[in-house]
């Protein structure tokens, strides 16, 4: 007798615990019925006065306010370059590319440009390897050996479509953001476009790093890149034009993506 | 005796044990109705978005005023325009009379439809994948997506926040590869505002409206 009105003890308790967690998971009607009457209380239709330039949700949240961006001494200079670089899209480089599309198919392209990513991978795996990103140097040792071997030389991506090993993108601007090091000023480099102090720096201790440098000499290297980038952009045709149509000032607008997305980047 | 008196203890745990089980199942579905997380918000609008764009009675050109009405009000449901408006223009939202913002809400709402409605009527049997949502605080989430185009992943993350109104989630930004739509334009209009003024950056503003239609003329022309 004694063990059941344990058992019913029990029960009452479990009753009690579920019904407890049941509304710790679910608590919110009950905060969304108490904000209502306030908020209803804050916003009455006095909208004559300064009141509308605060929204109903959106009451000046202070770190989202402030303006996130890149520093920007060298604007003018860096403007000029901006142009330069987009004259060069569009009456040079787009031409080539548009050229190259027809004798080369699609499919030449993206093994070219595979090609170039796996000869790249020193760069990748000494960057994570100095940031203490193991998995990503092993990763990058993996996909190296199965591109080269399997993907025919690196023509191929067949790690990542056999098995699913993604590219680890670590560039040594990086390596230096994750160790705290700013962006220093914006840079536009002419034929290279946005970068910073600090990512233009980490690309020349790159170029220490990338074997090929050391075989070929300055002429046969410009050679080399400007193929690889005429490649690369012929794969992306467009993308630059419809990101420019989004902006009503081109060059503001990239230069705040080029911040994002490094930051990102370096976050990762 | 004391077997009757177990008896009714017994009847009064089962019953007790029902009426909590009732009222917190109860409460669940009323809840998961009244209050679907942000990723079922997103994923409802992908998937109801997808459905008119795939929709065969509306892809002929005389449909086309149509099907973008359905789509402009499908996004308008998820996204507002006042609260996006002034997202965008942060503190300097203290520059603009009232007229002013009217029309910049104006503006930038067509900005807005002739760029990006344009690229979604485009859509040619993309897949978009939903992942996660990830909570930023108690009321703001991101539902991170992907589109899939020719073997690419290009992710796409909504942003979402709980509006105090109705505890609804209502989206405040886009974060496409990265890059926030609400933090980049804040950049650009920061820009003007700052160098310029209003009437200067509603000005860029309505030349810019000019030239996308313009583009859009002439893409609708070639086709």
């Amino acid at each position: 007798m004694k063990k059941q009105t344990h058992s019913s003890i029990c029960i009452v308790l479990l009753a009690f615990t579920f019904f407890f967690l049941m509304n710790l998971l679910y608590p919110v009607d009950s905060m969304a019925l108490q904000d209502q009457p306030s908020v209803a209380g804050t916003t009455s239709d006095n909208s004559d006065n300064e009141d509308w330039i605060l929204g109903e949700d959106y009451l000046y949240e202070e770190a989202e306010e402030g303006l996130e961006d890149i520093s920007d001494p060298l604007e003018p200079v860096n403007r000029v370059f901006y142009h330069f670089n987009d004259k060069l899209y569009f009456w040079f480089i787009k031409p080539v590319c548009k050229g190259y599309n027809k004798v080369m198919p699609e499919t030449a392209r993206k093994g070219i440009r595979s090609f170039f990513s796996n000869v790249y991978t020193p760069v990748r795996a000494a960057n994570c390897l100095l940031q203490g990103k193991l998995t990503g140097f092993w990763r990058e040792i993996a996909r190296f050996i199965i591109n080269t071997t399997a993907g025919g030389l690196g023509f191929r991506d067949a790690a990542l479509e056999d098995y699913k090993v993604s590219k680890s993108t670590e560039d040594f601007g990086q390596t230096l953001g994750h160790y705290g090091l700013g962006f220093g000023p914006y840079l536009v480099i002419p034929f290279i476009g946005p970068s910073s102090l600090r990512d233009a720096a980490g690309s020349v201790a790159d170029s220490f790093m990338y074997p090929p440098n050391y075989f070929m000499d300055t002429w046969e290297s410009m050679g080399r890149t400007a193929f690889r980038k005429i490649n690369d952009v012929s794969l992306r045709l467009g993308e630059y034009e419809s990101f420019k149509e989004t902006a009503i000032d081109p060059y503001v607008s990239i230069r705040q993506a080029y911040y994002q997305y490094r930051l990102k980047q370096v976050k990762k | 005796m004391r077997a009757y008196k177990l008896l009714g203890l017994k009847r009064l745990a089962v019953s007790l044990l029902l009426v909590f089980f009732f009222a917190s199942f109860g409460s669940w579905l009323v809840l998961a109705k009244v209050d679907p997380t942000p990723k079922k918000v997103i994923e409802n609008l992908v998937n109801q978005v997808l459905e008119v764009l795939k929709d065969p009675n509306l892809k002929s050109p005389d449909k086309r005023e149509l099907r973008r009405e359905k789509l402009r009000s499908l996004v308008s449901q998820i996204f507002d325009l006042d609260d996006i408006s002034r997202r965008v223009l942060g503190r300097y939202i203290r520059r603009f009379n009232k007229e002013q913002f009217q029309r910049f809400k104006e503006l930038f709402s067509k900005m807005l439809e002739s760029i990006y409605l344009s690229r979604i009527e485009n859509y040619s049997g993309e897949k978009v994948i939903f992942e996660d949502q990830r909570m930023l605080s108690p009321t703001k989430a991101a539902v991170l997506t992907k589109i899939v185009k020719d073997g690419q992943e290009i992710p796409v993350e909504y942003r979402l926040i709980k509006r105090k109104k109705d505890g609804k989630w209502i989206g405040y930004d886009v974060v496409i590869e990265g890059v926030s739509l609400v933090k980049n334009y804040r950049s650009q209009f920061y820009q003007v505002l700052k160098k310029k003024g209003v009437d200067e950056l509603l000005a860029m503003m309505e030349q810019k409206v000019k030239n996308l239609s313009k583009q859009a003329d002439i893409k609708s022309k070639n086709s």
